[in-house]
């Protein structure tokens, strides 16, 4: 299946005759598959907010449901619940924004890995990394980067951020990105190349996995149950505890690389902390 | 067919127009949203960071660190904070259990924006919290041969502090360079037995690009033995920088301490690799020093084997790589490190020279 996707990808390249760098970040669909309570292609038709009963903003989330990948829901369309999201009072407008969560908006269209809804702050598996758009046929993550499929049928993310040629920045005031247009001089030694995914062909590979995972029992058989903005809910509170240091442990800790053990070197130690760490030695 | 030529054109002026960018932030009417003044105080829960504990202290430090960029903006910290929460208008730092609604996500920085129009456009920050996930095998210590990315089973609390106070700052996830707002804890400095977590390069510039640059004097070169590796979703991924030979092929390696050992051969030619950062207000043309070490500490004190200069101007980590000549007078069998000292000439007045140095292990067959 892959190999037959990766044609559509192929001719796109064959057109421009360029390919795209990739990251080395590996993008495991077996691991987002395992975790998830549902998995499905659909679009967001309606985006809302309330306010959790102790005043924290929540994001409702619907999905009308187009393609069903893996698990079970009982109804057409989904709701997902987010931690943060708009506080109107009167004219002022305040946000929550969680750290990794992503931002939605009516009409985005998506593939998106479910997991503990209306449990998790964010009902997606590891919250961004489970979020993967359409972008008129090209599928990319949350940020709008490219899936690459590699010579070895192996997904990664382009290093490359098309949100804007691609058509996914178009969101309205409060909840945009933005990036510095400082030029330097990064230089990248990396040089692996991988071919464009396509939605279509993403979509199909997932589901003959997901049936070769549930042949397997790799699959979990939970319920989805969708969030309803008409009931209402409490936060995580978070109370406060004291940290758990885990170090040292002795069994975990390597052992250093032996050194010469010299007076030279006992002598650069002691000038080196005596120095505040400075190297530079007078 | 239109669609798709449409799409690979798009693509392609994507692939060239890439220029480097640096740090993100979130926008209001295209305008940035940060703090509206250049200093915001956060209060650490008494609980969680009790007067006298590992942690405080390595709180204090990662304060310490995030302040110590070349913009206007910094933190201070209260301890002592006896009624933590969110949206109380306070800034507040603390660990939680409740990992089940976290879903092994290890901290989480809760940012209070606000946005809106009334005769006129109104924006900014109003308050963060940042929470710790106790569930996490964190560690305060910065003993190397603890942490992660030494090969230790701990995870350096101080690289994930300063990646969550980053986004305090208004800095949002970045994942195309080596840098903090992306996987924190191979966002690492070392040189000796202990590693020192810092805001970095990038992270810096995000900061100067909100806030502006300091009045002040703030001026900081550094070598890492870290680099750019890949992306994980949001999140940059970083791995060790290498020793390659003279053709730029990969030695053959062993781990000991948790560490890649190169084993080379004397006179050998290779190229070294690391990743060279300007954290500071100006553009800098420092001075390196490469050297041959009998310990895990680079100094000047060391056996020098070669020299070279560097033109870094602050916006992301400059990774590169220098050819030299292993000397034939190592002994076979013994380990060294090899590495460098950048501004050895001391030309740079630095707020910190404790990041001027750092190493690879090798051993000489």
């Amino acid at each position: 299946m892959k190999k037959t996707t990766a044609l559509a990808a192929a001719v796109i390249m064959s057109i421009t005759g360029t390919s795209v760098m990739a990251s080395q970040g590996k993008v495991n669909t077996q691991e987002l598959l395992t975790k998830s309570d549902l998995v499905f292609q659909g679009k967001v038709i309606n985006v809302d907010y309330k306010d959790s009963t102790d005043g924290i903003p929540h994001t409702f989330v619907t999905y009308s449901v187009e393609d069903m990948i893996a698990g079970e829901a009982t109804e057409k369309q989904v709701t997902l619940r987010f931690m943060g999201g708009q506080q109107k009072r009167g004219a002022v407008i305040r946000y929550l924004h969680v750290s990794d969560m992503p931002d939605f908006e009516e009409g985005d269209s998506d593939i998106l890995f479910v997991r503990k809804n209306n449990s998790n702050i964010c009902p997606l598996v590891k919250c961004s990394q489970g979020r993967y758009r359409d972008a008129n046929g090209i599928i990319t993550n949350d940020h709008g980067q490219p899936l690459l499929l590699g010579e070895k049928n192996e997904y990664s993310l382009s290093r490359e951020l098309m949100a804007d040629q691609l058509g996914l920045e178009k969101r309205s005031t409060g909840l945009g990105r933005a990036v510095s247009t400082e030029s330097g001089e990064a230089r990248s030694a990396l040089s692996e190349k991988g071919s464009i995914m396509d939605t279509a062909g993403f979509v199909a590979d997932l589901k003959q996995q997901a049936r070769a995972m549930k042949a397997k029992g790799m699959m979990k058989a939970t319920m989805f149950k969708s969030a309803d903005i008409k009931a209402s809910f409490s936060a995580p509170v978070f109370r406060a505890v004291a940290p758990k240091d885990a170090a040292p442990i002795g069994k975990s800790m390597p052992t250093a690389l032996k050194s010469s053990g010299s007076d030279f070197d006992r002598r650069e130690e002691q000038m080196v902390k005596e120095n505040g760490g400075d190297p530079v030695i007078q | 067919m239109k669609r798709v030529i449409l799409l690979s054109a798009l693509l392609l002026s994507g692939v060239v127009s890439q220029v480097a960018e640096a740090a993100a932030w979130r926008t209001c009417d295209g305008k940035k949203i940060k703090w509206s003044g250049n200093s915001a105080t956060v209060r650490a829960s008494n609980v969680s960071f009790a007067s006298g504990s590992s942690y405080t202290s390595a709180l204090q430090t990662v304060i310490s660190r995030v302040n110590d960029n070349p913009s206007k903006f910094n933190f201070s910290l209260v301890t002592g904070d006896t009624s933590i929460g969110k949206n109380n208008g306070q800034n507040e730092t603390w660990f939680t259990n409740d990992s089940g609604s976290l879903d092994g996500a290890p901290a989480v920085a809760f940012s209070w924006t606000h946005c809106y129009w009334l005769f006129g456009w109104h924006y900014g920050i109003d308050e963060v919290d940042v929470v710790f996930n106790n569930n996490v095998s964190y560690t305060s210590t910065n003993n190397k041969t603890s942490l992660w990315p030494y090969g230790g089973g701990s995870r350096p609390f101080r690289t994930t502090a300063v990646h969550e106070f980053g986004h305090a700052m208004g800095l949002l996830h970045e994942n195309r360079y080596y840098n903090i707002m992306g996987q924190d804890w191979d966002h690492i400095h070392a040189n000796g037995s202990t590693a020192r977590a810092y805001l970095g390069e990038d992270a810096a510039n995000g900061a100067v690009i909100l806030y502006g640059t300091t009045s002040g004097n703030m001026e900081d070169v550094a070598l890492t033995h870290h680099k750019y590796l890949g992306t994980s979703g949001e999140y940059s991924t970083h791995t060790p920088t290498r020793l390659y030979n003279s053709s730029g092929g990969n030695l053959s390696s062993f781990f000991s301490g948790g560490e890649r050992v190169h084993r080379v051969n004397k006179g050998q030619t290779v190229q070294l690799e690391l990743t060279a950062e300007n954290n500071g207000k100006s553009f800098q043309s420092p001075k390196i020093r490469y050297y041959i070490s009998t310990n895990n500490i680079i100094s000047t004190a060391d056996q020098n084997i070669g020299t070279g200069s560097l033109n870094l101007t602050r916006n992301v980590p400059y990774t590169f790589k220098r050819t030299l000549t292993i000397p034939s007078s190592l002994n076979s069998g013994q380990n060294y490190w090899i590495g460098a000292v950048i501004d050895y000439d001391n030309a740079i007045s630095e707020s910190t020279g404790s990041n001027n140095a750092t190493y690879i292990p090798i051993r000489v067959n």
